[in-house]
């Protein structure tokens, strides 16, 4: 799945990212893969915005699309969604 | 003497920190790229420098670059984090440390972090990074002591460069820092990981409920929610600018101060000196003079507009609201070939397009500059001409400003798109940071809006002293009743405008809004006042901002973006006086 899909305020873990140009700026930001993040709004045809602790980053929807994350299962992750 | 440069994330407060060590004034903002800049001030014997915020040093980008090029010279570096982002901001300062150099780290913003029931451990994390740790908070003045004497014993100690290490030689660039950190992936996941890892050891305490602020920052990227707050801060932004100042307050200072007291005293004043005719009347107080018409358009119209402006325009910025915008117009702004980011130069465009000429350098490539630059030069009014065609549609009613507004909506959006179609490449997608809501201070928007109200007065002041002058002369010695003359069938037939106009328009090549000032006192009828005013908004750029556009991206953008501005504001101009026409307004 990717970011540009991912239901909102569930946990997701960052997979891939399929676009390279922006991988450095994603890294600075915070965002690796393995990072667990929680969609939190998302503009029709724009935006995502993640929450990653308690920051919110906005991401466009091009690069949303290039963004591969994978759901968690709620259970599992109650706790690890650390302030 | 030592140099001293802060650098750090965006939006820490790098500015804040530089004013408080310096007492130098720097602009600070709630949004990031604020400082395009480098600034330098003095601390006792130091020279402090200031810098963009960067989120990393490979010259990845202008900021980058510019930040980078300032480090080897340092002799020491004090590293500005904001405490409640210390993750993300730490993985400047391993690259920092990374590059041989010691920074003094200075965690900032340490209020928020408390009041969100966190704290960070520092003498922890100096032990951990070993460095200098101090906390504080700067706009508050905290911190700023105790970051002195760091920098002061950081400074006896050797300083931060990479000298303790032995890399360098004094007043030669050290050999780590002529090279930028690796750009290799696997380098920078390494990296990411152990900033990771290191602010979780230091972070004390679990975050306590949502501030209000919080939810209010939700609510506003909601798009069910969001574009309502966005109308609604809009409507407010109108209703204060366009209703209370720019009617009843210029009103007041317009009409009742400078035409009812000040313009008749300063021309009777002047009596004595220039007589009821001859040159130096019509110079000093006839009708284009110096006493008459500069005085009361900058003093009873200009200046109060601008002054409001400024005061709203530092409330929004102050407030982190503007970032929440770009991600709600990223969608509209990603079609004429820019991204949400371009939000921030174009409002601030409507304060002063000079200066978001300037701001255009956060955006991602040249082509987005261009296209920013060329939609700024042509479609954004600035302050003091928002406030002279609210002024003068304003009492007409809302479906002339609506109009005005709609108009040039679509020359926006369609020249955006076509720039978007007709230049090579692609929008660069955005990928930002929000910062978070804030309560405004007060002291720091008045402080703003002050230095800008005055940097108005200081550039547009004796340009309308020229312009008047300019008018005035042309006037006495016969050549504005010739120029209407020759260009009045131009305006009366493919504008529909009175021959009176053409002087206003030249004007306007100074500064668009004398010239819209200058149409303020044409008699016309309202749908020549839609057409007059919506041709001015379209009409040429301002001087400074012409001469900004050149520094900033050279003669050639600067020259075509004039002469674009100029043919497309008049061919637009008369469609529009025909469609006024054909609509009956």
């Amino acid at each position: 799945m990717t970011l540009d899909q991912a239901p909102l305020g569930r946990p997701v873990l960052l997979r891939d990212f399929l676009d390279r140009r922006i991988e450095h700026q994603a890294v600075r930001l915070g965002l690796v893969e393995g990072t667990l993040v929680v969609p939190l709004e998302r503009i029709p045809g724009g935006p995502t915005v993640l929450g990653l602790g308690n920051r919110e980053i906005a991401v466009g929807l091009e690069l949303a699309r290039a963004v591969l994350v994978r759901p968690l299962v709620r259970r599992l992750v109650s706790g690890a969604e650390r302030p | 003497m030592s140099t001293i440069v802060l650098v750090g994330n965006p939006n820490v407060g790098k500015s804040a920190v530089f004013g408080a060590l310096t007492g130098t004034y720097a602009e600070i903002s709630n949004f990031p790229g604020t400082t395009v800049e480098v600034f330098e001030g003095r601390l006792g014997d130091h020279w402090v420098i200031d810098t963009p915020g960067v989120y990393g040093l490979s010259g990845l980008n202008d900021e980058e670059r510019v930040a980078g090029s300032v480090l080897p010279g340092a002799d020491l570096v004090v590293n500005v984090v904001d405490s409640v982002n210390l993750a993300r901001d730490l993985f400047l300062t391993l690259q920092l440390l990374g590059m041989g150099l010691r920074p003094v780290l200075f965690l900032n913003m340490s209020d928020e972090l408390w009041a969100r029931g966190m704290e960070i451990d520092a003498p922890g994390l100096s032990a951990l990074l070993g460095l200098p740790v101090i906390q504080g908070a700067a706009v508050r003045g905290q911190g700023i002591k105790e970051l002195t004497e760091g920098i002061t014993s950081a400074l006896e100690a050797g300083g931060s460069g990479s000298r303790p290490l032995g890399l360098a030689m004094r007043g030669q660039a050290p050999q780590g820092l002529t090279q930028a950190p690796s750009m290799a992936p696997d380098d920078y996941r390494a990296l990411r990981t152990e900033a990771d890892r290191i602010a979780d050891r230091v972070l004390k305490g679990r975050g306590r409920s949502r501030p209000m602020a919080w939810w209010l920052g939700r609510a506003s990227l909601n798009p069910w929610t969001g574009l309502p707050i966005l109308a609604a801060v809009l409507w407010s932004v109108y209703y204060v600018l366009g209703d209370l100042v720019a009617q009843r307050l210029v009103d007041f200072t317009e009409k009742t101060v400078m035409e009812g007291l000040l313009v008749p005293l300063l021309a009777a004043g002047l009596y004595p000196l220039t007589g009821n005719d001859g040159l130096f009347h019509a110079l000093l107080a006839g009708r284009y003079g110096l006493a008459t018409m500069a005085v009361s358009y900058i003093f009873g119209l200009l200046l109060p507009l601008v002054a409001a402006f400024n005061l709203i325009m530092g409330l929004l910025e102050d407030s982190g609201y503007l970032p929440r915008v770009a991600v709600l117009s990223d969608r509209l702004l990603t079609w004429v070939g820019l991204n949400g980011r371009a939000v921030i130069p174009l409002i601030l465009g409507l304060g002063c397009v000079t200066m978001a000429t300037m701001t255009t350098r956060i955006l991602g490539n040249r082509r987005e500059r261009f296209i920013a630059n060329f939609l700024l030069a042509l479609t954004v009014p600035c302050s003091a001409q928002l406030g002279v065609m609210a002024a003068m549609l304003g009492p007409l009613g809302g479906e002339y400003v609506l109009a005005w507004g709609a108009g040039l909506m679509a020359v926006f959006l369609a020249s955006g798109r076509m720039l978007e179609r007709l230049l090579p490449g692609r929008p660069t997608p955005l990928l930002a940071d929000l910062p978070p809501l804030r309560l405004p201070k007060t002291g720091n928007i008045l402080s703003k809006a002050y230095r800008r109200s005055r940097w108005f007065l200081i550039e547009a002041g004796p340009l309308m002293a020229l312009a008047s002058l300019g008018v005035a002369l042309a006037d006495y010695l016969g050549w504005l009743a010739r120029l209407e003359q020759n260009l009045g069938p131009f305006f009366e037939g493919w504008l529909r405008l009175p021959a009176g106009a053409a002087p206003a328009f030249l004007v306007g090549m100074l500064r668009r809004d004398f010239g819209a000032a200058g149409l303020y006192g044409l008699p016309l009828d309202p749908g020549q006042k839609l057409v007059a005013v919506f041709t001015m908004t379209l009409f040429v750029p301002c001087l400074a901002s012409t001469m900004m556009v050149v520094k900033e991206r050279g003669r050639v953008e600067g020259v075509f973006l004039w002469a674009a501005a100029m043919v497309t504001a008049v061919a637009l101009g008369g469609m529009a006086a025909r469609l006024v026409h054909w609509a009956g307004l």
